[in-house]
């Protein structure tokens, strides 16, 4: 792939990436990860 | 120092790190600290005793199942920004259970060839899993409150299991009581990964893993490329010999299933393998 079109793609995924996490974070995602992440996941461990 | 050293050393770091809570081991709570609302870029439940960060796998479909229905933006860009930095570096530097897929495969018993045709189809079980079970399924099938299950982690991540599962379970008495079927399940997964894993390299990361697949799309594209110097390149194949993830090096280094080991850079005896310059002036 020419150097050109690769930074292309590569800039794009990183605005892309960016604008996701900015508008997660509008919506408060990133609590919602927090509240699963600080308590056990009974489905993980395989209780169910 | 050859890359394989330097790579250990990394991974039993990371591995370290990234389940730094060590009094979780002996209290057998799980940290609640706010490091956990971000994710870490590798397969590593947040029910480990040790963990410090979210699992990006089980936080997307955590997001996708919740009853509120929604698209997971802040996980699918956090994931986004670590594939085209990283792409599946973080699967042969980061994940620990990569890692203790390697250490297992030490052991000297007698390896296996996946027959070629067989192991390519196998490749795209991977997809299907990242697919099926971590987006579609999370999403769409939901329970009488609206509620919908973390497929994935639920059925299969032998991760959690070795992680998560073991631990919580051996310091939590009231969590052995409600042992069933479904734990029964999840160890029978673990310990098919983990003799699949004596006999061939990699073999859940190879087919099975839904966030090596995701990172896999960004090996063509992401910051940390290699190439193949073909002015000093004499096509002596000891590359390919030694790469474990069966790519063919010469042709497409940065296939989606390279780890980025550096097996292929130890092996090569004219030394034309590096990584890929990102501006002129890089002096590498």
């Amino acid at each position: 792939m020419e150097k050109g079109k690769l930074w292309a793609v590569r800039g794009a995924v990183i605005v892309l990436a960016v604008g996701c996490i900015v508008f997660g974070v509008m919506r408060e995602e990133q609590m919602e990860v927090l509240k699963k992440a600080t308590s056990v996941c009974l489905q993980c461990i395989g209780i169910g | 120092m050859k890359h394989g050293t330097k790579r250990g050393f990394i991974q039993l770091a990371a591995a370290v790190l990234l389940n730094g809570y060590a009094i979780g081991y002996r209290t057998g709570k799980i940290f609640t600290g706010k490091s956990k609302m971000f994710c870490v870029p590798v397969l590593n439940c947040y029910s480990c005793p040790g963990a410090l960060g979210a699992c990006p796998i089980g936080s997307l479909q955590s997001v996708l199942s919740g009853y509120k229905h929604r698209i997971p933006f802040y996980v699918l860009g956090t994931l986004m920004l670590f594939g085209i930095f990283l792409g599946r570096v973080v699967c042969g530097f980061l994940c620990p259970f990569g890692w203790f897929q390697d250490l297992v495969h030490k052991m000297p018993i007698k390896k296996i060839t996946v027959p070629k045709k067989l192991d390519k189809v196998l490749r795209y079980l991977k997809y299907i899993i990242l697919v099926l079970m971590v987006l579609l399924l999370p999403f769409l099938i939901r329970d009488e409150f609206g509620f919908g299950t973390t497929w994935f982690c639920k059925y299969i991540c032998p991760a959690g299991t070795l992680g998560a599962g073991f631990p919580m379970l051996t310091l939590n008495e009231s969590l052995r009581a409600s042992i069933g079927i479904l734990f029964q399940w999840k160890t029978f997964v673990l310990i098919v990964a983990v003799i699949l894993s004596l006999l061939i390299y990699r073999p859940f990361c190879k087919y099975l893993c839904p966030l090596g697949a995701f990172y896999a799309l960004f090996n063509k594209f992401s910051l940390y490329r290699l190439t193949v110097d073909q002015d000093q390149c004499v096509n002596c194949k000891a590359c390919e010999r030694a790469c474990k993830m069966g790519v063919e090096v010469t042709k497409n280094i940065n296939s989606p299933e390279c780890i980025r080991c550096g097996a292929c850079m130890d092996a090569c005896p004219k030394n034309c393998i590096h990584r890929e310059k990102l501006l002129p002036v890089d002096k590498r």
